[in-house]
């Protein structure tokens, strides 16, 4: 027995050096199932991480761009599923599961996960390519210039939807609290890194992507020059979109599958009243059944119920399936601002001639002049609208932007709205959101933000 | 068919591989002390990067005071064994956990991408528990009654929590973090008394019963880690794990607006805040709920459990077996009651508003919704009930079979007693233990239940024949 305890304590008094061994080889285990972060360091992938870019920021800007129609005014609540009928009632909580960590093809909109994934990614992947692993990469300037651009546009949601944010200002660690402006502005400064990346590779098609998405950006930092000239040297015509085909749920245009749609009892929002028989009148102005119809906004109807089997439900021809794509950037949005920064800088004159450029194109009447400013800006509004309707988040950017001004856009069931005393057509009290809020997670993990 | 249906192919791979190094030494001491030492070291393949091998000894010791010549003459003690043992166990990370990964998904013209997965933690390590344990065992009474008791006292250092994956650093879902102290409390005993014997009946119980107190002791200087917030689920120190923390409504006056009753002066529980946190344990006066803590209203985990179950047996032949079980100190939030409540407001109780305190909670919007379904989740029940009749010997051998036995067996057939009664806020309440776990277990941390399946009631008949 004595001997058997020196041998045991033997042992025991070698564990240490065992431990000391280099035993790391021993653990190395393979992982078929999952993708490692080292495995990414393979310029073989490098295509791939950029395309991964921009998948993330389609299905993010897909799923924000369509649920901020339905929290817009652009659709009345129709829904007859707990949770889509909170986007329809404006009742998006901060605690909600779906809207801050839900993913991307996930239920109702998942919308903050899925903004600060793509936008993390663009950041990732260009870290990545700026690394020793791709250099000498025949194309690496190419995919540096597209990883910037696309990686830039969550940017521009998180900025104007929330009324806080929070952005890493170091990759990988919590970010400070952040206004809409802070963010906006570090919008501007990426979207003019990715001009000057895409001018170098002369990609022409992203250097106008990147210019209309900083005129954007800076219409919200009222930088009206500025969004002028970028906005101005965007080509007739001109788009980029956001792809979307019926593979996966991640892959599918979320404003046929939650809104459009008409079979399925899928249509959890009706295309508002205030949408429906929009005309020109003859002097150009806009109107409500009352005129030359405006094509712009096609709306109409099929007599049937939407998923709640009580209201109407009125539909447009924008999205008729999954697979159709949306847009991104587009040149009828740029000359919306070039519109803008004309009207909010007092040259009426120009702002109406590029309105009438837009009607021309639309085959509507062009409208006269009017006579002040604030009659102008007016006009604008109500023409984004109409020419941007169900597109970019563009309207609910509106209602956002400029609330608390003289131009202010009451969400339904605010005073002046089409559901003015805080009920819907179905009896439901509205709820009182407006901007986004920043999620709890997000608030409750962030250490930075008290 | 093709066509109506969805095919789908899945496949995945786990490897994970553990360097372990075990010493252990026992003494025996004239057979009736015994001592046991041990020490173990490992390392694992699914620790993070940056950390190593871990050590955990143990001991434990042991003592049969009934083989001692001083407890000869105890006739109604048959056997007595105390027992100690303190030591360390680690419980490693899942596969996955420490790693950073991305996912394959499917992008633009089917092409497949990569997008971020699982943020990972590479200072991942084993949580390392601690435990201290005594206890007895005992027989009695020439062993017609048996006793077992234990204490243990249980630390859990750099226990593994699962928190939300920060999502402005890019990734969806979880974390894993090695976050303070945890501490589990407790006693587990049971009582075995052979009470009635004979040829013709014999009659046996046993008691169970289990306590468990688990207290946050330290976040590693957080003041607390959202679990659920969707739920008011958070760990905070000097509470249970994953712990409901709301606005509680105390008093609420109704006003009759336009033929409609309205709740006013809204007042909520209040009480000492947490340091960092607006947390509290309650217990104070009332305030305006706008300045009110959110006060903690209970765990997911019970604190009690137990049973007590009779055997009879009757002529040897026939015999009838009753278990009831309990839970207490458990809660949950009922998601069905909740939405009936505040979110569809289809109730009885919504319709007429006369309660003030459901209308005060209405009253908080988002921050008092929930609490329409915040619910004690104490119960008892009837678990089993059976009766087992061996046939005689002669229908058996009709059947050229060595045996036949008939038993009839009822389960979950009647719930004696639930906390929270039969209705909340006037809606009528299900079954407190709606999972898909039986015998009293809980569904772990979460505290959510809605649209769950209620415990069965099962009658089994079962005839068995022995050849």
């Amino acid at each position: 027995m004595r001997n058997m305890t020196k041998m045991t304590w033997t042992l025991a008094l070698s564990l240490p050096l065992l431990a000391a061994c280099d035993i790391q080889e021993i653990l190395e285990v393979d992982i078929p199932g999952r993708v490692e972060e080292s495995a990414l360091e393979n310029p073989k992938l490098a295509s791939t991480l950029v395309t991964g870019v921009i998948s993330d920021v389609e299905c993010s800007w897909n799923q924000y761009t369509a649920g901020m129609a339905h929290h817009s005014d652009e659709y009345i609540p129709t829904s007859g599923n707990l949770d889509l009928i909170r986007w329809g009632e404006r009742r998006i909580e901060d605690v909600d599961v779906q809207f801050s960590q839900g993913l991307c093809g996930g239920g109702t909109y998942p919308t903050y996960t899925p903004l600060q994934t793509a936008r993390f990614q663009g950041e990732d992947v260009l870290s990545r390519l700026d690394g020793e692993a791709f250099a000498g990469l025949a194309d690496l300037a190419d995919l540096r210039a597209v990883a910037r651009t696309w990686g830039t546009f969550p940017l521009i949601a998180l900025g104007e939807a929330f009324c806080d944010m929070t952005i890493p200002t170091v990759e990988g660690e919590p970010g400070p609290l952040m206004t809409k402006q802070e963010v906006l502005a570090v919008a501007e400064t990426k979207f003019t890194e990715a001009l000057g990346m895409a001018q170098g590779v002369g990609n022409t098609a992203l250097v106008n992507t990147a210019l209309v998405g900083r005129a954007r950006v800076r219409i919200g930092l009222e930088n009206f020059p500025g969004a002028m000239a970028d906005a101005a040297q965007v080509p007739a015509g001109f788009e980029t979109l956001v792809s979307r085909d019926a593979s996966e749920s991640r892959r599918w245009n979320y404003y046929y599958e939650r809104l459009n749609a008409l079979t399925g009892f899928r249509n959890h929002g009706s295309v508002s009243d205030h949408y429906r028989h929009l005309t020109i009148d003859a002097e150009g102005r806009p109107t409500q059944d009352d005129g030359v119809p405006d094509t712009r906004v096609n709306v109409m109807t099929n007599g049937e119920a939407a998923s709640d089997f009580v209201t109407q439900n009125w539909f447009h021809d924008k999205y008729n399936s999954r697979a159709d794509p949306l847009p991104l950037v587009t040149y009828r949005e740029a000359r919306m601002y070039m519109a803008e920064a004309a009207a909010r800088t007092g040259d009426i004159a120009m702002a109406t001639e590029l309105i009438n450029d837009r009607r021309m194109a639309a085959g509507l009447p062009a409208m006269t002049a009017p006579a002040t400013t604030n009659e102008m800006i007016e006009l604008v509004i109500e023409e984004r609208r109409r020419e941007l309707f169900v597109e970019g988040a563009h309207r609910f950017n509106d209602m956002i932007r400029f609330r608390g001004t003289q131009f202010e856009i009451p969400f339904l069931g605010e005073p002046g709205s089409i559901h003015p005393n805080g009920i819907s057509q179905k009896g439901d009290v509205y709820g009182t959101t407006t901007c986004l809020p920043l999620p709890l997670v997000e608030r409750n993990g962030n250490p930075n933000i008290p | 068919m093709s066509s109506g249906s969805v095919r789908r192919g899945e496949e995945d791979f786990l490897e994970n591989r553990t360097f372990g190094v075990f010493v252990q030494e026992q003494i025996n001491w004239r057979d009736r002390v015994y001592l046991t030492g041990a020490i173990r070291g490992d390392d694992n393949s699914a620790f993070g990067k940056n950390f190593d091998f871990v050590v955990y000894p143990k001991f434990s010791l042991s003592w049969v005071p009934t083989d001692e010549d001083f407890l000869n003459d105890v006739g109604w003690l048959s056997t007595l064994k105390f027992r100690g043992a303190w030591g360390r166990a680690g419980k490693q990370p899942d596969v996955f956990d420490a790693l950073r990964t991305y996912e394959p998904v499917v992008g633009a013209n089917s092409e497949g991408v990569l997008t971020p997965e699982n943020i990972g933690n590479p200072d991942l390590k084993p949580e390392v528990g601690e435990e201290l344990e005594l206890g007895f065992d005992a027989g009695l009474l020439d062993e017609r009654v048996a006793v077992e008791f234990t204490y243990y006292n249980q630390k859990t250092q750099d226990a593994i929590i699962r928190v939300p994956a920060l999502p402005s650093l890019g990734f969806p879902g979880v974390q894993f973090r090695n976050l303070g102290e945890v501490r589990n409390t407790g006693i587990e005993m049971g009582v075995d008394v052979s009470a009635y014997r004979s040829n013709d009946l014999g009659l046996d119980f046993r008691f169970t019963l289990s306590k468990n107190n688990n207290e946050i002791v330290s976040l590693g200087g957080e003041p607390f880690i959202d679990h659920n917030s969707r739920f008011g689920q958070y760990h905070v120190a000097g509470f249970p794990l994953a712990g409901v923390f709301r606005k509680r409504v105390v008093s609420a006056d109704l006003v009759n607006v336009d033929g409609r009753n309205e709740p006013t002066n809204v007042m909520c529980e209040s009480g000492p805040l947490v340091p960092g946190g607006n947390f509290s344990e309650g217990g104070g006066p009332p305030v305006p709920c706008a300045e009110a803590p959110e006060v903690y209203w209970g765990q997911p985990l019970p604190v009690w459990e137990g049973g007590v179950s009779a055997n009879v047996t009757l002529y040897r032949n026939l015999q009838i077996y009753a278990l009831v079980d309990f839970v207490g100190g458990r809660t949950f939030e009922n998601g069905d009651v909740m939405h009936a409540h505040l979110t569809f407001r289809q109730t009885r109780a919504m319709q007429e508003r006369l309660d003030p305190i459901l209308l005060g909670y209405q009253s908080l919007g988002t921050a008092g919704r929930r609490q329409a379904g915040i619910i004690d989740g104490d119960f008892a029940k009837l678990r089993t009930i059976s009766a087992n009749y061996t046939l005689p010997q002669r229908f058996a051998e009709m059947m050229r079979a060595s045996r036949v036995t008939l038993t009839v067996t009822g389960q979950n057939l009647w719930t004696i007693w639930t906390a929270a009664g039969d209705e909340w806020f006037g809606h009528k309440l299900m079954d407190p233990e709606r999972t898909n776990q039986a015998g009293g277990a809980t569904p772990g941390l979460e505290v959510f239940l809605q649209e769950s399946w209620p415990q069965a009631k099962r009658i089994i008949s079962t005839l068995r024949f022995s050849f």
